[in-house]
């Protein structure tokens, strides 16, 4: 499989209640720009979800191939003059993001046997992100059972990754675009009668207008109205 | 210069395993890694602590990426039930971490919550107002460093040095009892809702390992 980065970093935001609709705004048309010009990675997708441990979540995923380049872009960023105004503009008496979590993913071992070879596109409809815990999940085979029984049942296999900074290095997670959530819903159903011992944490997830994620998140963007 | 702060847990049973483990680790980690402490207390279940320092990640990953690929590694790491490490860098105006430790001391470490947007101020907080008062009860500051990889973001780590258990517990009671403290804290929870300083997980730490 080509096309997969060395690392990827999953920004989680817990948001403050309310404060999701404004910082749409904020994430979506005024800070792509400024990450361009900072050189921080084009986001792969991005999300808000009403359902899962983070909830209300806000999140998005971007790719890497150095995590220095990485620390340089957000160093340059965080200290450029449009995004100081911006951020004083969102913390003054404006809180939004009540607690950030910054992770950083490997590529699974286990992510080129769920490539896509079809056409590249945008995948809409519901996405789960799942985070499986358990020394039992090392297990290469395990997972890719999980994760076929997944595809099997409809889902989409968008990125598989291990957990490598800022989460256990046991975490292993699986991003699924799932055509409607009743289908996602009657396949967990099945997965907790044939599998009673996983513990996956389910994160059910729409992805948003402006960063939809492509098949296997790949970085060939559509062209997009600004 | 970068800051990892690891946390392990065990498998049950396996604490001696575990610790051998992370004691075999030394030839590969070399100079990177700062103190190995086996901390006591805590919210969060950790059998080991580890600070280590990198020049650059890269660095790091030349030392983490055959490990993890090790297959003696892999075996001998099924001594952990749990593993996660974080990349922290030191606050403005923390003390240059040299992780030459006086052994005759009580460590502890702070692992606490700040209100998220208000680090700037949290920081400029801690040091103008809690250092302060840490010195006169006899403590001082090790390190202090923000998590910038990491869960549940922004949250500071901390390291005291105290003489001995008795000046720690009078320091941090005196510290609830302050009425500058009080004041400032008040003002906080005005503005906020809550104090810069938020929820905490605190451990008193022994050192296992140079």
């Amino acid at each position: 499989m080509t096309g997969m980065s060395r690392y990827y970093e999953l920004r989680l935001y817990k948001m403050l209640p309310t404060r999701m609709p404004v910082f749409h705004d904020l994430l979506g048309v005024q800070v792509p720009p400024l990450f361009a010009k900072c050189g921080v990675s084009r986001p792969l997708g991005f999300w808000e979800s009403y359902a899962g441990p983070y909830a209300p979540l806000f999140g998005y995923i971007l790719p890497w191939e150095s995590l220095d380049a990485r620390m340089a872009a957000w160093t340059r960023f965080y200290a450029d003059p449009v995004w100081q105004e911006k951020l004083s503009t969102n913390y003054a008496g404006q809180q939004r993001v009540d607690r950030p979590s910054v992770l950083i993913l490997r590529p699974s071992a286990v992510w080129p046997r769920f490539h896509s070879e079809g056409p590249v596109a945008e995948l809409s409809g519901i996405h789960e992100m799942r985070i499986y815990r358990g020394r039992q999940f090392e297990d290469d085979a395990l997972l890719a059972a999980r994760v076929g029984a997944a595809q099997e049942h409809g889902a989409e296999v968008l990125g598989v990754f291990d957990g490598w900074i800022g989460l256990p290095t046991d975490s292993r997670i699986v991003f699924l675009a799932w055509p409607d959530d009743a289908q996602r819903l009657a396949t967990r159903s099945r997965e907790a009668t044939l599998y009673p011992g996983d513990f996956a944490q389910s994160h059910v997830m729409r992805p948003l207008g402006y960063g939809v994620p492509m098949t296997n998140f790949s970085t060939a963007f559509p062209e997009r109205a600004p | 210069m970068l800051y990892e702060l690891s946390f392990y847990q065990c498998a049950p049973g396996a604490w001696s395993k575990a610790l051998a483990a992370l004691k075999g680790l030394t030839p590969r980690m070399g100079q990177h890694r700062l103190g190995l402490w086996q901390p006591d207390g805590g919210a969060r279940p950790a059998h080991f602590l580890m600070l280590s320092q990198w020049p650059d990640l890269e660095t790091r990953d030349r030392i983490h990426d055959p490990l993890a690929a090790d297959p003696a590694w892999r075996t001998t790491s099924q001594a952990f039930a749990e593993c996660e490490h974080w990349i922290v860098t030191p606050t403005r105006g923390a003390p240059e971490f040299s992780g030459k430790w006086n052994t005759g001391e009580l460590f502890e470490f702070r692992v606490q919550e700040v209100v998220n947007g208000s680090q700037a101020a949290a920081g400029a907080d801690f040091w103008n107002i809690v250092a302060q008062q840490i010195a006169t009860a006899g403590g001082r500051v090790v390190g202090q460093f923000d998590a910038v990889l990491g869960p549940n973001r922004p949250n500071f780590v901390t390291i005291l040095a105290w003489p001995d258990f008795q000046a720690l517990h009078e320091g941090w009671r005196a510290m609830d009892r302050d009425e500058g403290v009080v004041r400032q804290r008040q003002a906080e929870i005005d503005a906020l809702g809550r104090p810069y300083h938020d929820r905490m997980i605190q451990y008193l730490v022994k050192s296992v390992a140079p």
